[in-house]
């Protein structure tokens, strides 16, 4: 496409003038037959963009578009002229009877769109009669019926064949048409299709059988068989091969229903039949299990029959049956049998009937309805093992999955949606609590610390009046100004505060026991040394004379250190 | 103060008074096959109570009336409050085997992980635990602000308060998603045999879909006369208000 592209640029270059655009619809025939092959060209001039049609109501493409270019060029008094034809050439086939359009096709060059004409192809009814009584007919194709009225359920044979009167090579596509209310099957399949020979109307022709169907209706009236088309590649001459395309005939089959008065049970089938019924035993237990083996065979749609119906006593368990089906398909129907093995447990003791079991079917040869019995079997159930019944307990496993759990009946707990109080203002006032119990604890901490230092204050001014109490004598000597005195009753009111307080007699009087003693007090070391000093102070104070003031200070330290050792020998 | 603490105590009181011979009755009625009478009665307790096991009868007794829809609807109610029993469950899938309702559970998330655990207590018990918490974190938290510096009972005290108080969190998410589960209305039964659901909120609109009766459809929005609604498998329609009851414990 690119190069047919390239060529074109090519030859507009030095071409000059461009044409007009211009696309045009073409077609072989206006009035074709259904079948039919013909062939439509969308042409245009000029290399643009094509919206081809992709489809045409009323009719199959069997091939296209195929593309075709052609270019002429022309050199006319002095001026060249060059003249291009672009074709997409489409062949189709014609559906059904009618009046179609087809569609037009468009195409854009330089940015303006351009649309074909449109045509009205007239489908005129391909003749249903062989196509060779025209004489001038060298290919066609047939459906053929063994027989043109049927039963329902009668089967009837179809012949799909080919005739042509040059030599068929090669079949490149064949597509059978649908079937309607037909059950159909193939029938002597063929791996390769075999070129026979036949005189029709006088003539001789090459006839290749496609194929051979078994179909059996299931509805009464018209049932069709629609055409067939077949593309194949034919030999005129020795060099001369082509490829041709052919279109059946219709067939229709007149389906009659079945007469009236059919027997009671049955179920469609036609042709030929027999039955065979058996029982493995006639006496058993219940809860064992027991055989029915059954047996349908012979010639017709049996394949086509619906389930049988099996008719037991109620208080037998039937389970489902195991059927084989086993026939070869044939002009005729399907021929071969149908086994069913059916297995029963009974479940009350008694003496039971079994049957009869009847099979009824259309005779296609007396055109009259049969009916076969076998049976009835009787059985005798006698007690057996009340343990051994698999199916029973299988079922009551069932029953209870299978209903309604009983009502509560215990107490029920209630509420309301009132009690939720999540979104409520009591709950974020609750959760307000946490940043309140900081600040009260907090406040609580601090009132607790005042109280602890209030009281400290208070237990101190009790010491130290006692510690002035205490000292009373010294404080009137200091006052008078007789400090020898006043050192002297200093120094015994310290060690009778010392025999009153912590019972330590006169005779251990001495520094180190009294700090040990201090010491286990609880006293602290500076307290300790701080009311030896006082001691020594006015053992010093014997010997050597001391200042005024140096007294005074004296009499305030011993007051601090004997109210301290109050406070601190109390908090131990 | 005071007043919380009475509404406290009012409401631990109701927590478990249910006319237990009214339920009584009802049982007895239903029992005695008089089941349009078991309705009345149970009804009668839902109007102020709402308990799993009141649901989970009324269900069966719209069973037994063959008032299937209106079974489910019940059944779903229950299992808002309890999703786990067994009975409950086993029934609910019986009747939506019966109205031939395929309904595919669907698939859990955190978020359903989340409910059943807060649905473990009858409804406002995680709230009370809640505040039973916050009262503790309270307590500590005083202790904590009392206590000496420096002294080993305050990092005790510190690390309680913590705890106490991320069990509170957690206790009150929980009683918030229970209430939620319980009170917040989010699906609804359809009524008649078969609705037509259209794309609109009009008559004139396209019908979108078909669903039948019993079947459980989520509830996406509203719009006078109309919800839009939403179905497992993702279809997304609007029908008119009365084809859907809505699966609430509200009164």
């Amino acid at each position: 496409m690119s190069r047919v592209f390239s060529i074109l640029l090519f030859c507009s270059l030095i071409g000059g003038v461009l044409a007009q655009p211009k696309i045009q619809l073409k077609s072989s025939n206006t009035s074709v037959q259904v079948g039919a092959r013909f062939k439509v060209v969308y042409e245009a001039n000029q290399e643009c963009k094509f919206d081809l049609p992709s489809s045409f109501p009323g009719f199959d493409i069997l091939s296209g578009p195929n593309p075709m270019t052609s270019v002429s060029q022309s050199y006319i008094n002095g001026q060249f002229k060059q003249e291009k034809k672009l074709s997409y050439i489409y062949y189709l086939v014609a559906q059904k009877k009618g009046t179609f359009n087809l569609p037009k096709a468009a195409m854009k060059c330089d940015g303006k769109e351009y649309a074909s004409n449109s045509l009205t192809i007239n489908v005129t009814e391909g003749s249903t009669d062989v196509q060779a009584s025209s004489g001038n007919d060298k290919l066609f194709g047939t459906i053929k019926s063994n027989k043109s009225s049927v039963f329902i359920g009668e089967p009837f044979q179809v012949i799909y064949k080919v005739y042509s009167k040059y030599r068929i090579l090669n079949f490149v596509d064949v597509k059978f048409g649908s079937f309607n209310n037909l059950w159909h099957d193939e029938i002597n399949k063929k791996q390769q299709l075999h070129l026979d020979q036949e005189i029709v109307n006088g003539q001789r022709y090459y006839v290749v059988e496609i194929k051979k169907e078994v179909c059996i209706p299931n509805t009464s009236g018209k049932s069709k068989i629609e055409p067939f088309t077949a593309e194949l590649v034919i030999n005129y001459s020795f060099f001369n091969q082509g490829k041709k395309s052919l279109h059946s005939n219709a067939l229709e089959i007149d389906v009659k229903a079945l007469p009236e008065g059919a027997p009671e049970g049955f179920n469609g089938a036609v042709g030929k039949f027999d039955l065979q019924a058996s029982v493995n035993k006639q006496k058993l237990k219940t809860g064992e299990g027991l055989d029915l083996k059954m047996k349908i065979s012979g010639q017709g749609n049996i394949h086509l029959l619906d389930e049988f119906d099996l008719n037991t006593p109620e208080t037998f368990d039937v389970f489902e049956p195991d059927i084989k089906e086993s026939f070869t398909y044939n002009a005729n129907g399907a021929k071969g049998s149908i086994d069913y093995a059916f297995l029963m447990t009974p479940g009350k003791k008694g003496t039971y009937e079994l049957g009869p079991i009847t099979f009824s079917y259309f005779d296609l040869q007396s055109k009259s309805y049969k009916t076969l019995t076998q049976g009835p079997f009787t059985i005798d159930v006698a007690q057996g093992d009340q343990t051994y019944n698999p199916h029973i307990t299988l079922k009551n496993t069932v029953d209870t999955i299978k209903t309604l759990r009983y009502i509560k009946t215990k107490e029920p707990q209630s509420f309301t949606e009132s009690q939720y109080w999540g979104r409520s203002i009591w709950f974020y006032g609750l959760m307000g609590f946490i940043p309140l119990t900081i600040v009260i604890g907090l406040w609580s901490k601090k009132r607790e610390e005042n109280e602890d230092s209030r009281i400290q204050k208070s237990r101190t001014n009790k010491a130290d009046k006692y510690a002035v109490s205490k000292l009373k004598k010294a404080k009137v000597y200091l006052d008078n100004n007789d400090y020898n005195t006043f050192n002297t009753e200093l120094a015994k009111a310290l060690y009778q505060y010392l025999e009153d307080k912590f019972k330590i007699p006169p005779n251990k009087h001495d520094k180190n026991t009294i700090k040990k003693e201090l010491g286990r007090k609880n006293i602290q070391e500076g307290t300790q040394n701080d009311f030896i000093s006082i001691l020594e102070a006015t053992e010093m104070a014997k010997y050597a004379k001391m200042e005024d003031q140096t007294n005074h200070q004296l009499y305030e330290k011993a007051v601090q250190v004997i109210g301290q050792i109050e406070n601190e020998s109390k908090k131990g | 103060m005071k007043k919380i603490l009475l509404t406290f105590v009012i409401s631990l009181c109701t927590f478990s008074v249910l006319s237990n011979d009214l339920f009584e009755t009802a049982n007895q009625a239903y029992n005695d096959k008089d089941y349009e009478k078991a309705v009345v009665l149970y009804d009668s307790i839902l109007q102020s109570h709402k308990s799993f096991e009141v649901y989970y009868n009324l269900g069966n007794t719209y069973f037994k009336l063959q008032k299937l829809p209106e079974a489910i609807l019940m059944y779903e109610s229950a299992k808002k409050i309890n999703p786990s029993d067994a009975d409950l469950n086993s029934n609910l899938e019986y009747v939506r085997e019966l109205l031939k309702i395929e309904q595919k559970p669907s698939v859990k998330e955190l978020g359903d992980l989340i409910n059943n655990f807060s649905t473990l207590f009858i409804f406002p018990l995680w709230q009370y635990l809640a505040i039973l918490l916050l009262v503790s974190t309270c307590i500590i938290i005083f202790f904590f602000f009392r206590s000496n510096k420096n002294s080993t009972s305050r990092a005790v005290l510190f690390y309680t308060a913590i705890l106490s108080c991320i069990l509170m969190a957690c206790a009150y998410f929980l009683s918030y998603r229970q209430e939620k589960t319980l009170f917040c209305v989010t699906h609804g039964i359809v009524m008649p045999t078969t609705i037509e659901v259209f794309g609109e909120p009009s008559n004139n609109s396209n019908e979108v879909f078909e669903i039948t009766s019993g079947y459980k459809v989520q509830i996406m929005d509203e719009v006078d006369g109309w919800y839009e609604i939403a179905i497992n498998n993702g279809n997304i329609g609007w029908t008119q208000k009365e084809n859907i009851k809505l699966i609430s414990l509200k009164n």
